[in-house]
């Protein structure tokens, strides 16, 4: 590739060769000549040399806004470098916090160097760092060559999740196994749930003594069922979940918001399940533990907004394989699919606890268009939205009507905030 | 691994020094050297050719050249940038721009009119080489003006960025030595070129000897028939051999890596 530099030389050259040419100036016709052989000759050596990358991570998966310390050590495995640029290309939603990632090099034969920096990765993903480039120039600086080394390593980015105390999502089918899920049931658990009349065989210690004294009753104190429980989160990750802006959009809130429950559930010891749809269908399989926890953290680091897969489409897929009466949390903007009436009423009819947790898209919309706003003269065109805004409320109650409990995110309004709403409603 | 990288921590964080004025130093000095051969040499090539009677125009045109070599001089030798306590050279390139621009008004007036600087059929061999040479001290006054603009940039960016320890001294005395050689095959090439003028002209005479003595043939005009045969075909070689070496080169440096690099992903 040619530089400005050549460009520019060149340029010189040709001006001058019509302007001798113009003037019938010798001088000029020579420096042009001069100028042009000048160009020519600069075409040797510039070579690539044999360097040989290795690439450390201080952490191959991390949170989001986690700080990754990278480490490219660069071996020198021909003879001396010359002048050698060197870059580590980097995808363009990670952000370099410290040192960087290009660099000048001169190395000895055998000579080792190592490029040290850091990037901050704000959104979920899996990012690929790499390829790196090593560029050298001739010795007039008039040209370069590149040679791109395929040598690149794998940063997976979770979703972030957040500390909830508690949330109102919980089984109407209790398993056997005991647990901290609540269960609108007698049984074995610390909440006082009722009283009734002793029968025998019970614990002496479960008798309520201050109602015995007052109705001359033997009565006993019955506790809440506390149980575990399968939770299924369905995750709409299809391309109408990318509404917004990069770093603000349904899909990475949605994200944010699924890590977070799938935490939870997890730590009361629930069997957790993950059905992401996009342009197709990722099952993570129900399990529990922190094992689990990482199955499904990295699924959900792995998904892009694509494809237009309707949720009917998984409920019919994914029924059979969610255990009956047990709660299934979708998290949907709920935009363009028209199947979702049909799912939403196959899924209440087979008696599931659901929730829809539902980013707002249009807000999201909105919010991006108000910041483009301050950069470019971008309009927010407000009936619009307003008509988006009613046709979307419409669909809530039309949803809401079915049994449904859904939640509507705002995106100023945080993750936490939004669970508790899920508790009171 | 995170303890390792950690460790190193202090030494991320350590200034760098940069101490290129020694290094660059002796570019800034061969690049005035060079400018003021240039400007000598132009100086001898005129009284040479013109016999000392000069008119007007041409003495204009020597004062604007010695102002561009001024200029130049001046980019070269005092402009420089504050990086870190210390001042590095760095030429400006609107100066740089300046001083070819003035350079090349001065070449063309102080050549104005006069028909010995024209017809390449009123000078002898000698003074086409001669002719040359001054070309070549000028392109090499603008190379090296500009080379110690881009070392200054290098090294502070090195100095900037880089964690590594960068040297800068062993890239210049390879570009020394690289450019001198270079320089040497340029001056040869463009002094070939030149003279093969004489050489169209006697193979011509061999076929049409009233055509070797058109205007055509004894100007700049033939220097141009001559840039025309010399570069248009070795710009084409060279670059197809240049396309087809880099393409190879990949495809070995691919194929070397690719294993080691599997290994070191599993």
């Amino acid at each position: 590739m040619w530089t400005k530099k050549a460009v520019l030389m060149i340029s010189l050259g040709v001006v001058c060769l019509l302007l001798g040419l113009i003037f019938r100036n010798i001088l000029l016709m020579a420096l042009s000549i001069s100028i042009f052989v000048y160009t020519v000759v600069g075409l040797f050596s510039s070579k690539v040399k044999n360097i040989r990358p290795e690439r450390q991570l201080s952490h191959e998966k991390i949170f989001e806004d986690g700080v990754v310390k990278v480490e490219l050590r660069l071996l020198n495995e021909g003879g001396r470098t010359g002048f050698l640029e060197v870059r580590d290309s980097l995808p363009t939603q990670l952000q370099l916090k410290s040192g960087s990632n290009y660099t000048y090099l001169n190395l000895n034969p055998k000579g080792v160097t190592k490029l040290r920096y850091s990037v901050k990765a704000p959104i979920k993903g899996v990012f690929h760092m790499g390829p790196v480039t090593l560029r050298s120039h001739d010795t007039f600086n008039l040209y370069f060559s590149e040679l791109k080394m395929k040598y690149e390593s794998l940063l997976t980015v979770f979703p972030q999740t957040r500390d909830v105390k508690e949330l109102y999502i919980r089984s109407k089918q209790p398993k056997m196994y005991p647990g901290e899920m609540r269960v609108k049931m007698p049984g074995p658990g610390a909440e006082f749930f009722s009283i009734r009349d002793y029968m025998p065989g019970d614990p002496f210690k479960d008798i309520n003594w201050k109602a015995y004294a007052s109705t001359g009753k033997l009565l006993v104190n019955e506790h809440e069922r506390e149980s575990v429980s399968d939770v299924t989160i369905v995750f709409d990750s299809r391309a109408t979940s990318n509404y917004g802006m990069d770093s603000d959009n349904p899909n990475l809130y949605g994200a944010r918001a699924a890590a977070t429950l799938a935490n939870f559930f997890l730590k009361r010891r629930d069997s957790v399940q993950l059905v992401i749809y996009s342009d197709k269908v990722t099952t993570v399989k129900k399990g529990s533990g922190q094992k689990q926890l990482y199955e499904l953290l990295t699924g959900l680091a792995g998904t892009d907004p694509k494809g237009d897969i309707p949720l009917s489409g998984i409920v019919d897929v994914a029924l059979p394989y969610m255990p009956r009466r047990s709660p299934i949390v979708v998290i949907s903007s709920l935009d363009e699919d028209e199947s979702l009436r049909k799912a939403v009423s196959t899924m209440m009819v087979l008696e599931f606890d659901v929730t829809v947790l539902s980013p707002n898209s249009v807000d999201f919309e909105i919010m991006a268009r108000k910041k483009q706003k301050k950069k470019k003269d971008a309009m927010v065109d407000p009936i619009a939205f307003e008509v988006l805004r009613l046709e979307r409320e419409i669909l809530l109650q039309e949803l809401r009507s079915y049994g449904v409990r859904i939640i509507d995110w705002k995106p100023e309004t945080p993750l936490t905030a939004i669970l508790l709403e899920a508790r009171n409603t | 691994m995170v303890d390792e990288i950690e460790d190193n921590e202090e030494e991320q964080t350590a200034p760098r020094r940069v101490s290129i004025g020694g290094d660059v130093i002796l570019i800034r000095i061969i690049a005035l050297v060079y400018g003021m051969l240039a400007f000598i040499s132009f100086l001898v090539l005129i009284v040479d050719l013109g016999n000392i009677g000069f008119e007007i125009v041409q003495l204009i045109g020597i004062g604007v050249l010695f102002t561009g070599v001024c200029v130049g001089i001046i980019s070269v030798w005092f402009t420089t940038v504050d990086f870190e306590n210390e001042k590095l050279p760095s030429p400006s390139s609107i100066m740089i721009m300046i001083s070819v621009a003035l350079s090349t008004a001065g070449i063309i007036m102080g050549m104005w009119g006069d028909g010995r600087f024209m017809d390449t059929g009123e000078m002898n061999w000698l003074r086409l080489i001669f002719v040359g040479i001054v070309g070549i001290f000028f392109l090499a006054f603008i190379e090296v003006s500009h080379s110690s603009k881009h070392f200054t940039s290098i090294a502070k960016y090195a100095a900037e960025h880089s964690l590594a320890e960068f040297s800068v001294r062993p890239v210049i005395t390879n570009y020394l030595m690289m450019s001198s050689l270079k320089f040497l095959l340029i001056t040869l090439i463009s002094v070939a070129v030149l003279l093969s003028d004489r050489l169209l002209k006697y193979i011509v005479g061999i076929i049409n000897p009233q055509f070797a003595e058109s205007i055509m043939l004894n100007s700049v005009y033939s220097l141009a028939i001559m840039i025309w045969i010399f570069a248009y075909p070795l710009v084409v070689i060279l670059l197809l051999l240049s396309g087809r070496a880099k393409a190879r080169e990949v495809e070995v440096m691919a194929a070397e890596h690719e294993g080691e690099f599997a290994e070191m992903s599993t």
